[in-house]
């Protein structure tokens, strides 16, 4: 396992980047601190995958990092129908930042990072330094936190509920370019929202050397809330993509994690779900479609915490021409987390002789107290006798094959709790098939 | 009634340990001194007057030992102290060829762990190994007529060099981890078995190796190889008296099933709870042929262990079923690895665990279909029962998928014994220890159904033995 170099990963960098943020001291304080675990931490620290990890498709070591801050937004009062904010980030520049003021009206804060470092110091910091927050353990998550260029903030406060979703989009891929952001979700108590963020390639996206995105998200809810978070990773090529997320779920929360993988040479996902409070709930489905030379490495990490929490996780993946994918997962129970119930399930379809297909799903108990701690796992293709069945009757053969990995892929999308989101993963499949 | 019941259970445990648990006062003829050097590893091999390509084969070992860290994943290896091990211990001077010729204070060693009674009743052949050199050996007349081999691996490598050498260390090489090249570097005994071709063995061949005096390592070395449509069942049992102090068993096991054989291998491990188990057990399968491991372990105080099969030919089958029982102290650490090298073969994995007392029950698998290995079937399934709040569970299965038309599942689930399942066993007049008992051996049952009959009878009491206390 190689090591892993980024050139500008360096306390001047880091500086400059606060002092051009004009960030308080302590927050500059904990990016020097994830700096330094940066540098000390290997490239898997997880004892369990340190065979499986590969990262050596993101040679992003000589990339330039975005050093001046996005100035104010281009649009600010633009009123979006269907939704009910959007943080819109295309490259460094900032296009759109905009909440629908009857939530504002209500205390929902939705602004940048940068703002709410200064605005919010004090609520911030509390999240920040929450014991939820980025793992001390993950190299990437603390490159990120190091070196955050640009970030978004979303507080919905107690007992309001914010329907429609709220939109975050990064656009990147602009050759030899660094983006790292950071997105910070906290609900209070009986709250809800439903975030949608897309990775997508920007204007400028495209050119012989790579770039690289690294994209954080903290989330914290309180007691009785919800929130659906639906990520649709569809970088082009060229781009390395390092995702973290993260949730600390209180008593009878729930977080509904719904993630896509498409795009980009090389894309790493991260999730860690800690149930922390009684009745805590993770819903978690991932979907990842693999083609050419394209790279997948996904790990989930489940935390039972609290008694009678649940989760309950579904990853599917295919993989066509030379593509390859990690799939790992990984539940913990702990002496604490009794009368918990959990499962896990990561499914592959392989369509070429090249590709390549590893899943662990792992499961660590340390209570016995539990209604269920299940796992699943299987690799299988297109089912011949399928084919033929489906060209006895008049399909196209090619048809019914993409009819057969559609249909392997759509219990997924399906439980992707917003329709917009499935309706245009589902096309992206598509094209990605006919390509 | 719970009273009585407990009584009568406390009585067998007692009687059974008496069993069990006991040393005896042997003269060995010849220690090493404690630790180890490249100067004992020079000792053992001149002493047994080995061949110069095996004293070099165990310096190859003994370098890469000394290179190779211990490993950092699996249990906790922390206590385990390589300089307070003595590598080779032996207790006779020669091997025995009839009962009559075993020195008497060894003799009643075996006679209290029923060997010659087993041997009598069902036994084809019985390789007894004690401390490092094997004593006893006898095969049945007409097994030796149809040119079957079963003997101690010393006397394998002076009486048969060709097939010997041509076989050992092909299947796991000294370099494949740390304890094989430990074993490699100081193996003694263990059994080697040969079946020509076409030859039946219908009776399982059996060997019973034992851990006598304290901090006496065993490592011992077996070597079976089924020549093309031959078929043997080999069985080996484990018990050792209880010490205080760590002792290490690091054994290497190499199977080879050649086009069309069929062997089977069981293993009950019951080494007393001090003992390090760290076992590499290693099978080639070749075209058409099966192996089965069905691997028990309820001893030691840790296990890593991962009976592996690699399905070479087209067609070859392996099936492995492993159970661990894991109660106060103990971490088994045990899976299966199944490698698909070749096109139509086919695996499939059971692994049944027990945790109790705080006990740790670690399910670790690698299933492989590699590069070329089409058409391939394969599945695992794990299940845990967890039988209070202080043990623990872990599931870690590898699955690795390289080819384009392989079929792989796996399951696994962890739980605990119902409410309800208990309710119903003590309202028809089960005492509360009787039912988890029984809920304990029905989940264990597909285990157990696999062994030959005593074996059987002396597993599910063993496990009762140790059930005995998880309720109330």
């Amino acid at each position: 396992m190689a090591g892993f170099d980024l050139g500008f990963a360096e306390d001047e960098t880091v500086r400059e980047l606060s002092s051009s943020r004009k960030e308080p001291a302590w927050f500059l304080a904990d990016r020097l601190v994830s700096l330094a675990n940066f540098k000390a931490l290997r490239v898997e620290e997880h004892q369990l995958f340190t065979k499986y990890t590969d990262i050596s498709r993101a040679r992003v070591g000589g990339t330039e990092p975005y050093i001046q801050p996005a100035g104010p937004a281009k649009n600010s009062e633009k009123d979006l129908a269907g939704v009910s904010g959007v943080y819109s980030q295309e490259e460094d520049s900032l296009e759109t930042l905009w909440l629908d003021p009857e939530l504002e009206k209500k205390g929902v804060v939705f602004e940048t990072l940068q703002n709410a470092v200064s605005r919010h110091q004090q609520q911030l910091r509390t999240l920040t330094f929450d014991h939820a927050s980025l793992p001390e353990s993950d190299k990437f998550a603390q490159m990120t936190k190091a070196l955050c260029m640009a970030g978004v903030v979303l507080h919905v406060p107690d007992n309001v509920s914010v329907s429609k979703p709220i939109l975050i989009r990064w656009s990147i891929g602009r050759e030899n370019a660094a983006l790292l952001t950071r997105t910070v979700v906290s609900l209070g108590n009986n709250s809800s929202a439903v975030v949608v963020e897309e990775i997508e390639p920007s204007k400028a996206a495209g050119g012989e050397r790579m770039a690289l995105f690294g994209g954080t998200a903290e989330v914290m809810l309180g007691e009785g809330s919800v929130l659906k978070y639906n990520g649709v990773e569809n970088v082009g090529g060229g781009v390395a993509t390092f995702l973290n997320r993260q949730a600390s779920v209180g008593a009878g929360s729930e977080i509904r994690w719904a993630f896509a993988y498409v795009g980009g040479e090389m894309t790493r996902s991260h999730i860690d779900s800690f149930l922390s409070g009684r009745g805590a709930t993770v819903r978690e489905v991932q979907v990842l479609y693999g083609g050419k030379s394209q790279f997948f490495d996904i790990f989930s990490h489940t935390r039972h915490v609290a008694e009678d929490t649940v989760s309950d996780l579904l990853s599917k993946g295919v993989l066509q021409d030379q593509s390859k994918a990690y799939v790992k997962g990984l539940i913990t129970i702990e002496k604490s987390g009794k009368g918990s119930d959990s499962y896990l399930g990561e499914f592959g379809m392989v369509l070429s002789r090249d590709s390549r297909f590893l899943s662990i799903p792992s499961l660590e108990i340390e209570n016995h107290a539990v209604r269920r701690a299940k796992h699943a796992s299987s690799v299988t293709q297109v089912d011949e006798n399928q084919i033929f069945y489906m060209t006895s009757r008049g399909i196209e053969e090619s048809e019914a094959r993409k009819l057969i990995v559609m249909g392997f892929l759509d219990p997924v999308v399906a439980r992707i709790p917003l329709e917009s989101v499935a309706d245009r993963l589902r096309g992206l499949f598509e094209s990605k098939w006919k390509a | 009634m719970r009273g009585r019941h407990r009584t009568t259970a406390k009585q067998i445990v007692d009687e059974d340990y008496s069993a069990y648990d006991f040393k005896d006062d042997i003269e060995y003829l010849y220690k090493t001194k404690k630790g180890l050097r490249e100067s004992i590893v020079d000792e053992i091999s001149k002493l047994k007057g080995e061949p110069e390509w095996m004293t070099r084969f165990r310096h190859r070992a003994y370098e890469h030992f000394v290179k190779r860290p211990l490993p950092t994943w699996g249990g906790d290896l922390s206590a385990l102290d390589f300089e307070n091990i003595t590598y080779y211990a032996k207790p006779v001077e020669r091997v025995g060829k009839s009962w009559e010729d075993v020195p008497e204070a060894i003799k009643k060693t075996f006679d209290r762990l029923g060997i010659p009674e087993a041997e009598r009743k069902f036994l084809a052949g019985v390789g007894a190994q004690y401390e490092s050199e094997v004593v006893y050996h006898s095969l049945r007349k007409e097994l030796e007529e149809k040119g079957v081999i079963f003997m101690g691996t010393d006397s394998a490598l002076k009486e048969y060099p060709e097939i010997f050498r041509k076989h050992f260390g092909t299947i796991v090489p000294p370099e494949d981890n740390k304890f094989a090249a430990l074993n490699s570097a100081v193996w003694s005994g263990g059994s080697f078995v040969y079946i020509p071709e076409g030859v039946v063995v219908d009776q399982p061949l059996q060997a019973y190796f034992r851990i006598n005096a304290e901090n006496v390592g065993q490592f011992e070395r077996t070597l079976i190889i089924a020549e093309p449509h031959s078929r043997v069942h080999y069985i080996e049992g484990c018990t050792a008296p209880v010490y205080a102090s760590a002792s290490l068993h690091a054994a290497v096991v190499e199977v080879i099933a050649k086009e069309g054989a069929h062997i089977r291998y069981t293993t009950l491990q019951n080494w007393s709870k001090d003992v390090y188990n760290l076992v590499t057990k290693r099978a080639h399968a070749h075209k058409d042929a099966t192996v089965e491991w069905v691997d028990a372990n309820t001893g030691s105080r840790l296990t890593m262990k991962y009976p592996s099969v690699y399905l070479m030919g087209p067609g070859a089958r392996t099936d492995v079923l492993s159970v661990t029982f894991a109660g106060r102290g103990q971490h088994q650490d045990a899976g299966a690895k199944a490698i698909h090298l070749a096109p139509h073969t086919q695996s499939r994995i059971v692994s049944k665990s027990v945790s109790k007392d705080g006990g740790r029950t670690t399910y670790r698998g690698h299933l492989r279909v590699a590069r070329g290995a089409r058409n391939v079937v394969a599945s695992v399934r794990c299940d845990a029962l967890m039988l209070d709040a202080q043990s623990r569970s872990d599931t870690y299965p590898y699955i690795e998928i390289d080819e384009d038309d392989a079929t792989v599942t796996h399951e696994a689930t962890v739980g605990r014994i119902g409410d309800e399942q208990m309710f119903y066993l003590m309202s028809r007049g089960l005492t509360e220890n009787e039912a988890v008992n029984m809920i304990v051996l029905g989940f264990l049952e597909m285990f157990t159904k696999e062994l030959p009959m005593e074996y059987a009878v002396e597993f599910n009491r063993l496990i009762k033995l140790e059930m005995e206390g998880s309720v109330g």
